[in-house]
Formats: structure tokens, C-alpha cells, sequence
């Protein structure tokens, strides 16, 4: 009997503390959440929506919420901006699971009869909430959220014309392109759309060019395009007047000419094993007279599924003025398997950036680095095209039956006339 | 007899015309199965949304790519070089063309602007993890104030204080 009491209380005690147990590993459990370091991400896309207004437009936009972490999450959906009543969502809070990439959405604008001319904007912001929260004020913690845009464009009352500006001075030459695109915003047609381009040199003109001449019906995109041939390399400033029916507008721009850039000569490595820390040679020329102090290299290099696995960057040199310079970046390639990668090679001088892809084959004994990805081509549509050749071939035929036509043609005009000779002649 | 004989002609003629009519056809049908470069993707209008584009095609080995359809400025990309086939590309409208032994007509893709934002609570920094530059703004009771205009790929410390949410949007452009 004793020893039955023993043992329930033994049961009972052991019961006891299997729970505290339970309740004790619980609160460490949650302790730890709370602890342990965590990586909030979410992406959304489009990044934005841009619609051409008209009145009492009615659309359903598609977005989609992307779990870039794959962990179980909720999203809160909140709409902001001037056009937030002409938007609506059918869900406030949605959840994910680990295993779900993305989920789609869609929104409905229900735009009114009027809308001031001009841009109206509503953003319809997605807000990562942790899976057992559905409420953004009962976030305690520093979250992320992203936004997707809508861009609604009200067309201005008579014409008007947005103009931007990209100026693309080529590598191998001192021409520069200066490439002007126009949007149409306003209610009427732009008959006639030309620009001017005046070139500065500090504060002084010293060249001009004229642009081609384009005409545009509402919403319609076009470009105005030119070419200046720099006498010298240097710093340069446009000044873009684009006349339209009357109208004017102006934009300025900076650029850089020819003699004024750093120069990618070669990369490698010497003595690489696959395993060790690699020493990658970048050489670069400075092709300015001046010294680019401070410039720096960066290397990111991506896998096959275009993961990034690697962002190095090298320490900051002063690159002295016309010469080369050997900058140099480590990469740790303990984890890193043979193959080939895809890498964006950039270097930073003077507040300026350039890029270029490189594929990089890596063996065991060996990393390689070839080709630059993109290389302006001198000149496009050269070359015959199929359309092209379907047309000479329809040309060659049409020619053919023509001068088959006029053969057959003349064929019985010599029968008519030989069969008229032949009647006369019996009159006779 | 003569009647007869030209009606001969003609009709030995017309024949011949119609067979050389015919090889031309057919000569002008293989040599733009075997010879003109043929696009398989990207699909005409199609929507990417990612950024890297895995160009597909036949007898060709060129591409050009231009953000405006007469190929102004055309990037020439030629995909023996480079050992891929993997394009990467910056959110918008393309034009491309393949280019072998005559050119192809030219198709259109878009690539979709993907917004991104990480918060690394370990290394207390935000990534933009999209693929277009992000305006980053913080939100918190006392309301929303700019903090950073964010590349893409590129990290910035923040403070990660409790109760603030950090918002990214695309960037003008």
C-alpha cells in the first residue's frame, strides 16, 4: 500500500514536471524567436502600373507578392496616394506557407468622369507581418514593405509634350548621340516636333546640332536624334530646346566625351587553385589628364539560376593620371565549384560607374576571364532580313509573270495579225 | 502546221515558267528554314519577370539588342563569346533581332520592374533584392521621412529600431 502511494506520487510528480518541462522549452522556444536573428524580405511586381486616363475607366491590374525568404508570413495591403478611393482590393491580410515562391493578386481602379490634367498616383503597399500577426499596429518589431505604383496620366488641355534626354557618347569615336524621347500628354495632336541642341563648353557655346523633325497624335512616344562629333574629348554640358507647334521646352544634361574615362584592360589570376583565396588582377588605364582618386573595383558574380554568390570589392587606389593601375580583389573560393559564372565587373572613379559582364570559367587549377557582354555595334540592320527576302522573291515572280504576259500578249497579237493577213487575202 | 507549232511553243513555255516559278518558290522557302535566323524567345510582347533573359534561336549566332525599335544604338551581343545564352537587362521595353547569314525581323520583350527589400536583422542593414533602384523611406508613429536612395544588390546600415517599417518603392526613372 505504501508502495502504491510511492509510486502515484511518483506518477504524479513525473507528470508534473514533463509539463514544466513542455511550458519551460515553450518559453525558451519563444525567447528564442524573439532573440534569434531573422531576415525580413518581400518583393512585389510590377514595381509599376502606368495608364493613359479615360474617363470612367473601369481595370483590373495584376501584381504579384513574391516570398523571397520562403517562410510563412502574413501581408497587409494598404493603399495610399491621391487616386487611394479609386482603388480597391479584395484582401486586407494574406498568408503564406515556406513552399509558396509567390501568390498574385489584382486590384480595380474605377477612375471618375474628371481628373485634374496631369499625373495622379495611388501605391498599394505590401507589408510583411509575422504568420500569427494580422494587424500592422500589433508589430513590434522593425518589418519591411514594398510598394507597387499606379501612375495614371491625365492628358493636359490643348498639346503638351514630356521630354527626357539620354546622351550616349561612343567608346570608339569622339560622336555622341543624344537621343531625345517625347511623350504626347496633351489633348491634341503635335503636328511638328524639333529640337535644338546646344553644346557648352564651361560657359561657352561652341557647337550646335538640329534634331530630326517627329509629329505625334495623344499618348504616342517618339525620339528626336542627333549626332555631334566632339572635336576634343572633355566635359561637356547639352542644352536641349524641343520646339512643338509653337510650345517650347528645355532640358539640360552633362556628359563626357571620349579621352575622359577609365579604360578596362585586362583581368586575371596567377597561380589560382580552386579552394584557396583567389587574387584577381583588374587592370585599368586613366585616360584623363587628371588623377581619379579614391576609385575603387567591384566583382559580383552570379550562378547559373542567376543567384549572386559572390560580391567582392577591392580597396580604394588613386589611379595617376594617363597610366595604368593594377587594382586588385579577393575572392574566397572555399565553397565555390567549377563551372562557368556570369559576373558584373564595375569600377567606381570620380563619382562615375562603369560596368562591364565578364563570363568567368572556373577549373581546379584555373579561373579565366573572357569577353565583355555588350559591345555597341557600329551599325544595325545592315543585313538582308527574312521580310526582305519574301519581298525579292515576290518582286522576282511579279517580273517574271510580266514579262510572261507580255510574251504571251505579243504571242497573239502575231496570231491576230497573221489570221487578219490570211483574210484579206481571200477577199483579194 | 505553223498554227500548231507556236501553240507547241507556248504551251512548252508556259510550263518551263511555271516550273521555274515553282523552284523559286521552293528554293526561297529553304533557304529561309535552313539560313534566315529563326526567335523562339523571348516571345513576341512577352512579359519577363526576371531580369536575366535566356535567348533562344536558330542559324544565327548574333543578337541585337536596342531599346528602341529601329535599332539605333544597338547592343551587339554574340553568344559564342560569351558561353550563354543568359542576358541580363535593366526593367523595360527591348527590341531584338538575331543576326547569321541575313537578319530576322525584330521582336519586342518587356522586362517587368521587380521591387525588392530585405532587412537583415543580423547584420542590421536593408538590401535592395529587386531588379530597379529603390526609394527607401522609414515609417514610423511619428510619421514617414526618406532615408536612402537604394541600387540594386546594394546594402545600408540601419538602425532597426522596433515599430518602423521600411518601405521601398521604384525610384523615379
Amino acid at each position: 500500500m505504501k508502495n502504491k502511494n510511492y509510486l502515484g506520487k511518483l506518477k504524479i510528480n513525473n507528470c508534473k514536471s514533463a509539463k514544466s518541462l513542455v511550458v519551460a522549452l515553450t518559453f525558451i522556444f519563444f525567447i528564442l524567436l524573439l532573440i534569434l536573428p531573422n531576415v525580413y524580405a518581400i518583393g512585389v511586381t510590377p514595381g509599376r502600373t502606368s495608364i493613359d486616363f479615360s474617363p470612367s475607366m473601369e481595370k483590373e491590374v495584376g501584381f504579384s507578392i513574391v516570398n523571397t525568404e520562403h517562410k510563412a508570413m502574413n501581408v497587409a495591403f494598404t493603399i495610399t496616394g491621391d487616386l487611394k478611393e479609386y482603388i480597391s482590393l479584395s484582401n486586407d491580410v494574406v498568408s503564406f506557407n515556406s513552399d509558396e515562391d509567390s501568390k498574385e493578386f489584382k486590384y480595380k481602379i474605377k477612375l471618375p468622369e474628371k481628373l485634374t490634367p496631369g499625373l495622379h498616383i495611388a501605391e498599394i503597399e505590401a507589408i510583411e507581418l509575422p504568420e500569427n500577426i494580422n494587424d500592422v499596429k500589433l508589430v513590434v518589431k522593425a518589418t519591411v514593405s514594398v510598394v507597387t505604383q499606379v501612375y495614371v496620366y491625365v492628358p493636359y488641355p490643348g498639346k503638351y509634350v514630356d521630354v527626357s534626354l539620354d546622351i550616349i557618347p561612343k567608346e570608339d569615336s569622339n560622336k555622341v548621340n543624344f537621343y531625345i524621347p517625347l511623350v504626347s500628354r496633351g489633348q491634341e495632336k503635335i503636328n511638328s516636333a524639333k529640337g535644338t541642341i546646344d553644346i557648352y563648353k564651361g560657359n561657352e557655346k561652341i557647337d550646335m546640332v538640329s534634331t530630326n523633325e517627329v509629329s505625334l497624335i495623344t499618348t504616342e512616344k517618339k525620339e528626336l536624334s542627333a549626332v555631334w562629333d566632339a572635336v576634343n574629348g572633355g566635359e561637356y554640358t547639352a542644352k536641349i530646346k524641343v520646339v512643338y507647334d509653337g510650345n517650347v521646352k528645355e532640358v539640360e544634361k552633362k556628359f563626357s566625351v571620349g579621352n575622359e574615362s577609365i579604360g578596362l584592360l585586362g583581368v586575371s589570376t596567377n597561380n589560382f587553385k580552386l579552394g584557396d583565396v583567389a587574387r584577381i588582377r583588374i587592370l585599368v588605364q586613366n585616360k584623363l589628364s587628371d588623377d581619379a582618386k579614391d576609385a575603387s573595383a567591384s566583382l559580383s558574380v552570379f550562378s547559373s539560376n542567376s543567384e549572386k554568390i559572390a560580391d567582392l570589392k577591392s580597396e580604394n587606389y588613386d589611379l595617376p593620371a594617363l597610366s595604368n593601375t593594377e587594382m586588385i580583389v579577393y575572392w574566397d573560393t572555399e565553397k565555390l565549384e567549377t563551372g562557368d559564372y556570369d559576373s558584373e565587373l564595375g569600377i567606381n572613379y570620380n563619382k562615375k560607374f562603369i560596368v562591364k559582364n565578364l563570363q568567368i570559367k572556373v577549373t581546379e587549377n584555373s579561373m579565366t576571364f573572357t569577353g565583355t557582354g555588350f559591345a555597341m555595334a557600329s551599325e544595325g540592320g545592315q543585313k538582308l532580313n527574312t521580310s526582305s527576302i519574301y519581298y525579292i522573291v515576290i518582286g522576282i515572280l511579279v517580273l517574271v509573270n510580266l514579262a510572261w504576259l507580255v510574251w504571251w500578249l505579243r504571242g497573239k497579237k502575231k496570231k491576230e495579225t497573221g489570221k487578219n493577213n490570211q483574210g484579206y487575202k481571200k477577199i483579194k | 502546221m505553223k498554227n500548231k507549232y507556236n501553240k507547241k511553243a507556248m504551251s512548252r513555255i508556259s510550263k518551263v515558267i511555271v516550273v521555274i516559278q515553282f523552284a523559286i518558290l521552293v528554293g526561297a522557302f529553304c533557304f529561309v528554314y535552313f539560313f534566315s535566323p529563326h526567335l523562339d524567345y523571348p516571345r513576341n510582347n512577352e512579359s519577363l519577370d526576371t531580369g536575366v533573359v535566356d535567348f533562344k534561336f536558330r542559324n544565327a549566332n548574333i543578337i541585337l539588342v536596342d531599346d528602341n525599335p529601329d535599332f539605333r544604338n544597338p547592343m551587339e551581343i554574340d553568344l559564342r563569346k560569351l558561353n550563354t545564352t543568359g542576358i541580363r537587362f535593366e526593367p523595360g521595353t527591348y527590341y531584338w533581332k538575331a543576326v547569321g547569314f541575313i537578319e530576322s525581323n525584330a521582336r519586342e520583350f518587356t522586362i517587368t520592374s521587380n521591387v525588392g527589400l530585405e532587412l537583415d536583422e543580423e547584420n542590421s542593414s536593408l538590401k535592395n533584392a529587386g531588379n530597379v533602384q529603390l526609394n527607401v523611406s522609414e515609417k514610423t508613429d511619428s510619421g514617414t521621412t526618406g532615408l536612402v536612395i537604394l541600387d540594386v544588390q546594394v546594402d545600408y546600415p540601419v538602425d532597426m529600431e522596433n515599430k518602423t517599417i521600411y518601405q521601398g518603392e521604384q525610384n523615379e526613372k
